[in-house]
């Protein structure tokens, strides 16, 4: 399946390159500067990445209300909740720290999250729902800021830093955490721009 | 915004990390209380800590993603800033581009662990754990990291070019 579609040029250098149909796992890659031009698109992925964004976002909201981790010095006992932190350094006094930490760590991926699904509900449904090109904007300046992977790990070491100085017990957050983070990992490698632009326009055309 | 005005806020970022970097390494970055015993850390002295009690793969983690990747974004940064509108490693600098983009927010780490740590330790005498302003700078390090190498487009490196 090496048929050429077309030639078109690479967005960053400007090298032409021959636009073909991929088989699967195959990546088209810019010659010239290596830029990955296209991904190979199952026409199915966009129903696999909506089911993993939407259980993405169910681990989210969990994540949020059941606790990480219980903490122990003495008997005296302390649990924590993933907006605790924010709030301990709130009242600190380090509120652009707060600020920050909230923002990355579940601001910015919950409305990720939220904008990718409404973008993957309207692509896969064949839906004109309003406002789709904006939110495909707002999902693409996003995905450098879903720092939940790197949350989950920070727990871990949290972990095992806090058991030098106490006990500490995981709890079910921590769990949620994990799965999290494992999903949005899977979530970023199938993101394919050139997917949802075809969709988009194709929705267009029959609407 | 012009690219001439957006390359100019790129070195300013850039200046202002290298600012930034100096005391972010020297500043504590918090203060641990632990039955009594004040502590007051900095990034490299948790590093060292954790070495010390035998759990290196963790301070190693730790360290690369909070000393040696910010460190290294830096220099990549002046780097291609330097090399920026000359047709010198237009492959080596996109490339390297590209990888930055890609590990360069695993740096916010150090901070989400403050965040977790200072969380729990709210035990009074026998656990208290603070930010101190430290973390101040090591955030303004990542922030003026993240924001340049993404405000930088990958196509200046090519664009002089043609």
């Amino acid at each position: 399946m090496n048929e050429c579609l077309s030639s078109e040029f690479c967005p960053d250098c400007g090298a032409p390159y021959n636009d073909r149909i991929l088989s699967c796992g195959q990546d088209l890659l810019c010659t010239c500067c290596g830029k990955k031009l296209k991904k190979y698109g199952n026409p199915y992925s966009l129903q696999i990445v909506w089911a993993l964004v939407t259980a993405s976002l169910i681990c989210m909201l969990m994540a949020n209300v059941t606790p990480i981790i219980v903490f122990n010095v003495s008997g005296n006992t302390q649990s924590s909740f993933m907006i605790t932190g924010v709030e301990s350094l709130f009242l600190q006094g380090y509120w652009p720290l707060a600020i920050l930490v909230f923002l990355c760590s579940i601001a910015l991926p919950m409305l990720h999250l939220l904008a990718y699904w409404y973008l993957l509900g309207g692509s896969c449904l064949q839906a004109p729902w309003p406002g789709l090109k904006k939110i495909l904007v707002i999902v693409e300046t996003l995905m450098p800021w879903n720092l939940i992977p790197v949350f989950a790990v920070a727990t871990m070491a949290a972990v095992v830093k806090l058991k030098q100085l106490g006990t500490i017990e995981w709890q079910s957050g921590a769990l949620w955490i994990g799965l999290l983070a494992i999903l949005s990992l899977i979530t970023t490698r199938f993101f394919d721009r050139r997917l949802f632009e075809d969709m988009l326009a194709s929705i267009e055309i029959s609407s | 915004m012009t690219s001439r005005q957006q390359l100019g806020l790129v070195k300013v970022l850039v200046l202002t990390a290298i600012i930034f970097y100096i005391p972010s390494n020297v500043v504590p970055v918090m203060t641990m209380t632990l039955n009594g015993n004040v502590s007051p850390l900095t990034v490299m002295g948790g590093v060292r800590e954790m070495i010390q009690s035998g759990l290196w793969p963790v301070g190693l983690i730790i360290f690369l993603a909070s000393i040696v990747l910010p460190f290294l974004k830096i220099i990549i940064m002046c780097a291609i800033l330097w090399l920026h509108g000359t047709p010198l490693y237009l492959e080596e600098r996109s490339r390297l581009h590209r990888i930055m983009k890609k590990i360069g927010n695993w740096a916010m780490i150090d901070i989400f662990l403050l965040s977790i740590i200072a969380a729990v330790g709210q035990l009074g005498i026998l656990a208290s754990i603070h930010a101190e302003p430290g973390a101040l700078f090591f955030s303004g390090v990542l922030l003026c990291n993240i924001f340049s190498c993404e405000l930088y487009l990958s196509k200046w490196i090519w664009k002089e070019m043609k």
